[in-house]
């Protein structure tokens, strides 16, 4: 599968920052990031606020009581379903 | 030999007169009424000090340090607040301008795909959970994945690991 047109967006401002002191690791991590970002039509790195990343989050928080690693095409695991489900909802004040 | 308040330049006379001790409560009615803030400033200073050091005794069991080092703690604490209120009048009088982010979660633009990923952790055993989720332009999710790390170093680190695995 391919996206050509891909909004990442993470609700930590540090990783969008340029890293100050880079250790070799860390830099390697980020290096690893940009090969991947010239295979991208149209890439944009944004940071939202926690409670626009709420699906990220709960799986995160569900990532680590489980102990294992899930991948799901095309579907909605349980744990967030009602979280996917409210973000589509329109936002009202 | 002159009584001071707790190592402070403040003098006290709590025991003037024997048939008539000062009390505290007096000595400071008459601080609050004949000194200005500076004197009021180090007095509550040094009382929270002196109370610090009463409740590390009591309930961590430590020893006192001497009456000089509460003192100086005090001043610095004054030192401290003074450089922080003049901090926040600064930022209050010309806020830096932080770029305003999406508080809700919103669609892709069209045909265009939105990940989301977050980390979360570590716990105590030091795991760390990523995840991310892909979502398209017709709120349809895509794939999602999330997995379970041990031991990594901070979270920027694992910020950058959970959108690596996305991409």
């Amino acid at each position: 599968m391919l996206f050509l047109n891909l909004t990442v967006e993470l609700d930590s401002s540090n990783a969008l920052k340029k890293p100050q002191h880079q250790s070799s690791y860390f830099g390697s991590i980020v290096e690893d990031c940009k090969s991947f970002f010239s295979s991208f039509y149209y890439l944009e790195l944004v940071h939202v606020r926690r409670e626009a990343n709420q699906a990220a989050h709960y799986l995160a928080k569900f990532a680590i009581s489980s102990l294992t690693d899930f991948v799901w095409i095309e579907e909605t695991p349980r744990c967030i379903s009602s979280i996917v489900a409210l973000d589509v909802l329109p936002l009202f004040d | 030999m002159k009584t001071v308040f707790f190592a402070s330049p403040l003098g006290c006379k709590f025991v003037t007169n024997r048939s008539c001790p000062l009390v505290f409560r007096d000595w400071l009615e008459q601080m609050i009424m004949q000194k200005g803030i500076e004197v009021l400033e180090l007095i509550l200073a040094i009382c929270y000090e002196v109370r610090k050091v009463r409740n590390k005794r009591c309930f961590e069991g430590q020893g006192l340090p001497t009456t000089m080092t509460c003192f100086t703690t005090a001043l610095n604490s004054i030192l401290n607040f003074n450089n922080a209120s003049v901090l926040l009048d600064h930022t209050c009088s010309s806020p830096t301008q932080v770029p305003i982010s999406n508080v809700h979660w919103s669609t892709p633009i069209n045909g265009g795909y939105k990940l989301n990923a977050d980390v979360a952790g570590p716990d105590n055993e030091g795991r760390w959970g990523m995840a991310d989720i892909v979502r398209d332009s017709d709120e349809y999710v895509v794939g999602v994945v999330c997995w379970c790390l041990p031991l990594l170093p901070n979270s920027d680190i694992a910020e950058y690991m959970a959108m690596l695995k996305g991409l």
